[in-house]
């Protein structure tokens, strides 16, 4: 035995080094984070809100299910799809020329790092801070929540469809430019054709994140279903909480199930 | 064209179904559109108004109050972090349970998923204002809602890695007498582990931004300021809220997107 | 030491993979089983540790300690003899040797009574991420508690047992390797070394040297025969290649459609007498496609 481990090689130490101060600094991050739980307890009112939500999730306010006037909640979920969809189309269409001006392959190196960065910026901007903006703009309700999404969703949409351009084969694209394409027809005819599923794809992944995200807009008033559900949570008003947010995860379930069927068909 | 040649050609495949399902389209958009009363032309008139906003939020911005900001941005990125881990770490199990290639239970593999996916649709904001009902203002309720949210995340992303993985390995500690749990720590692990990092580090990034504007209901983080300057028509001190925001969410996004680029 | 008994398997999908096999193989033998793609022979080698079960029949193993599930082969005595070297506190009293039926074996019985079977893969099935060292030590899992296994904590013993079963297969020197740096070759004879560590009495060989390039494959092969012959390891071998299975193996096996239709003893005919038996065996006359290469 002895003399295989004269011959075993020596363990390397110097990975270990590396590997223990990167498990430090990740404890010690750790640490400061969980610091700030100030866990306060409940509310002491918390036993009867608690108990008041139970209720109202076994009986959720029914008649403001079937109110179909403007104040009813199919109204506010229907215009709350529809801010999405304008919004995601909005943003589908706009973030076409962001996506090139963002591809290496398109407009080279430098033009593209600018491309990129000022679609990360988009990315960044808090929607709900687009909202408060496109409210004072042209004021409350589901205009200015379309806008918002539109404006923000070319954030997401500009990086993917970029991502989609850098890597779709180049060949295509010469083949035009060699029998004398101008750039718009190498645009529509090697670039678009190849990409174009790809990013109906991504369109319609988006479509479902701006759902969720057209319900939160109503909080801050740029409509959908996100006033009355806030209203109803600031009044406790439970039972009407619980069928906003019933309808809300029936309503995302179903449109994330047949928008992501149509999706496993396009790739 | 020659009559032989135009015997010879294959029928043109049949257009209808495309021209039918973009006519759909359209018209779902247009419907959507005059519902949300979306009135192009109305947009552009109140367009000046627009860059009158930008200029009192940004041109000027309050930099003085940056001293103000920096604890409330701290505790924002404390939420963050807790948000993903406390979210990762039920994540994992979570995600074990609904592979189908760990737990070969068919009716369970379901019902984790159906559960997963009623996490993911619940908006954090929303969750945060009922939490905020219950717990009171501050963080707590803030660290909770980004928690569930990181949670319904990450597990989708981790039970889809799993399902991915090389099953040879699989095989080869099975024939060798494993059990499951060994199954799990020599071979599943290994391949699942560095992406499940990246994943809870992806959250991460989501939850930052998220927890900025979490403290608008009341659920800590940076963005509790924004409603009381809103109020007080402060738009100098809300153009540095949203461009100190914006800066640590580039710097964490930078950040965190090298980490994960060497992870995978 | 292995008998197939009316062995069958039906896929849920109906395809009739095995019809009726019947095969006894003794300790010590190698063995190659031949023919075509699709003829069944990664179903058959897959019953024999249950990582497929059987839609009928049964596969025996004779000597088995029904205590300890370890096996004692054809000739239990030479085996008792060699324990009671190793380990003083070894008591012969104890053992309880049956003949066990592994199709019948399930949980824990199973994971034991595999532990005497060794496996090794047409792609390796290495943990790439892992380590050489600790690729082979997973092979001593069935033989320590849980709390060491998950966290990964070995004995120096099992150490010593992963180093000498890297010596044997003359890899030592890429211990502290991680196992996406080696080469095909390499990864097998880790593979190997794995199987070597847990001490198994039994290797199971489903196409070793198909991904391998020829020079390695003559290595893999040596390194295979080293263990049978050294360490008496009965070796059952997938195989595509007919010389490999001239040259190594003791005993032939042809399968065809599910049906074992060839078994000989490699020394009892001439080479060329054997290859013109094997078309039955392919249905076809064998080829230059079917031998590794230049010799």
């Amino acid at each position: 035995m002895e003399d295989i481990i004269r011959k075993l090689p020596h363990k390397p130490k110097v990975n270990s080094l590396k590997k223990t101060l990167i498990y430090i600094i990740v404890i010690s991050i750790l640490i400061w984070a969980f610091s700030g739980l100030n866990y306060r307890g409940v509310m002491s009112t918390a036993q009867g809100t608690i108990v008041g939500m139970w209720n109202g999730l076994l009986a959720p306010d029914l008649e403001y299910l079937n109110n179909w006037t403007i104040d009813g909640l199919p109204y506010a979920i229907v215009e709350t799809i529809a801010i999405a969809i304008c919004g995601t189309f909005v943003s589908g269409i706009l973030a076409i020329p962001f996506a090139l001006l963002a591809s290496q392959n398109i407009v080279g190196e430098k033009v593209s790092k600018i491309g990129k960065f000022i679609i990360t910026m988009i990315r960044t901007f808090p929607e709900l801070i687009l909202a408060l903006i496109f409210i004072s703009i042209v004021g409350p309700g589901a205009p200015a929540g379309i806008l918002a999404l539109g404006i923000h969703s070319i954030g997401m949409l500009g990086k993917l469809f970029s991502e989609s351009i850098e890597s779709m084969d180049i060949g295509v694209k010469e083949g035009i430019e060699s029998c004398g394409g101008s750039h718009g027809e190498i645009l529509f005819r090697a670039v678009l054709p190849q990409v174009a599923p790809e990013f109906l794809s991504y369109t319609l992944f988006r479509f479902e994140i701006n759902v969720r995200a057209a319900a939160i807009l109503g909080l801050v008033g740029a409509g959908g279903i996100g006033a009355p559900l806030i209203f109803a949570i600031r009044s406790r008003r439970w039972d009407r909480t619980a069928i906003i947010v019933i309808v809300l995860i029936i309503t995302v379930t179903l449109i994330d199930l047949i928008s992501g069927s149509i999706r496993k068909k396009l790739v | 064209m020659l009559p032989e040649l135009k015997s010879k050609l294959p029928t043109r495949p049949s257009r209808v179904k495309l021209y039918s399902n973009i006519i759909l389209i359209t018209l779902i958009i247009i419907s959507s559109a005059w519902f949300a009363g979306f009135d192009v032309i109305d947009i552009f008139r109140n367009f000046f108004n627009g860059f009158d906003m930008i200029g009192r939020l940004f041109f000027w911005p309050d930099w003085a109050y940056t001293d103000n900001l920096l604890s409330p941005l701290l505790e924002t990125i404390q939420m963050a972090i807790m948000g993903s881990v406390v979210g990762a770490v039920v994540a994992f199990p979570a995600a074990l349970l609904a592979a189908n290639n760990f737990i070969e239970i068919k009716w369970l593999n379901k019902l984790m998923r159906f559960i997963l996916n009623i996490f993911r649709t619940i908006p954090s904001l929303v969750l945060a204002s009922l939490f905020v009902a219950v717990f009171g203002r501050g963080s707590f309720p803030g660290i909770l809602a980004l928690s569930i949210f990181s949670f319904g995340l990450i597990s989708k992303m981790t039970y889809e890695s799993i399902e991915a993985i090389d099953y040879g390995q699989v095989e080869a500690l099975t024939s060798l007498g494993a059990s499951k749990m060994e199954i799990l720590r020599y071979s599943i692990l290994p391949q699942v582990l560095p992406q499940f990092m990246s994943y809870t580090l992806y959250a991460f990034e989501v939850n930052v931004r998220a927890a900025a504007v979490l403290g608008y209901v009341g659920a800590g983080g940076i963005g509790q300021t924004y409603q009381i300057w809103l109020d007080m028509r402060r738009f100098d001190r809300i153009g540095m809220i949203i461009i100190i925001s914006f800066v640590a969410v580039l710097i964490i996004d930078f950040i965190s997107s090298s980490i994960r680029r060497k992870l995978v | 030491m292995i008998r197939f008994e009316n062995v069958s398997k039906t896929y849920a999908n109906g395809t009739v993979a095995l019809t009726d096999i019947n095969v006894e193989i003794k300790e010590g033998e190698f063995v190659a089983i031949l023919g075509l793609s699709g003829a069944g022979k990664s179903t058959m080698l897959r019953t024999l540790n249950q990582i497929i079960d059987v839609t009928e029949g049964h596969i025996y193993f004779n000597n088995v300690d029904i205590n300890t599930f370890d096996m004692y082969g054809d000739n239990p005595e030479k085996e008792i003899e060699k324990r009671k070297k190793a380990d003083k506190d070894f008591d012969p009293e104890l053992l309880d040797l049956r003949e066990i039926d592994i199709t019948e074996l399930k949980g824990k019985d199973l994971r034991r009574m595999r532990s005497n079977i060794g496996m090794i893969f047409q792609n390796f099935n290495i943990v790439k991420r892992l380590s050489v060292l600790q690729n082979v030590l997973t092979g001593r899992v069935s033989y320590n508690p849980l709390w060491r296994t998950v966290l990964g904590i070995f004995p120096e013993k099992d150490k010593e047992i992963a180093y000498k079963a890297l010596d044997k297969v003359d890899i030592l020197e890429k211990t502290y390797h991680r196992a996406s740096d080696l080469s095909g070759g390499q990864m097998q004879r880790v593979a190997i070394a794995r199987s070597l560590a847990q001490e198994a009495k039994i290797l199971l060989a489903d196409e070793p040297v198909a991904s391998l390039d020829p020079i390695t494959t003559f290595e893999v092969m040596e390194f295979l025969k080293k263990i049978n012959v050294e360490d008496g390891i009965t070796t059952i071998s997938n195989l595509h290649h007919v010389d490999l299975a001239l040259n190594y193996a003791t005993r032939i096996i042809g399968v065809r459609d599910g049906k074992i239709v060839y078994d000989i003893q490699v020394k009892d005919k001439p080479n060329n007498e054997i290859i013109d038996d094997l078309e039955n065996v392919y249905g076809r006359p064998i080829n230059q496609k079917d031998y590794v290469g230049e010799d």
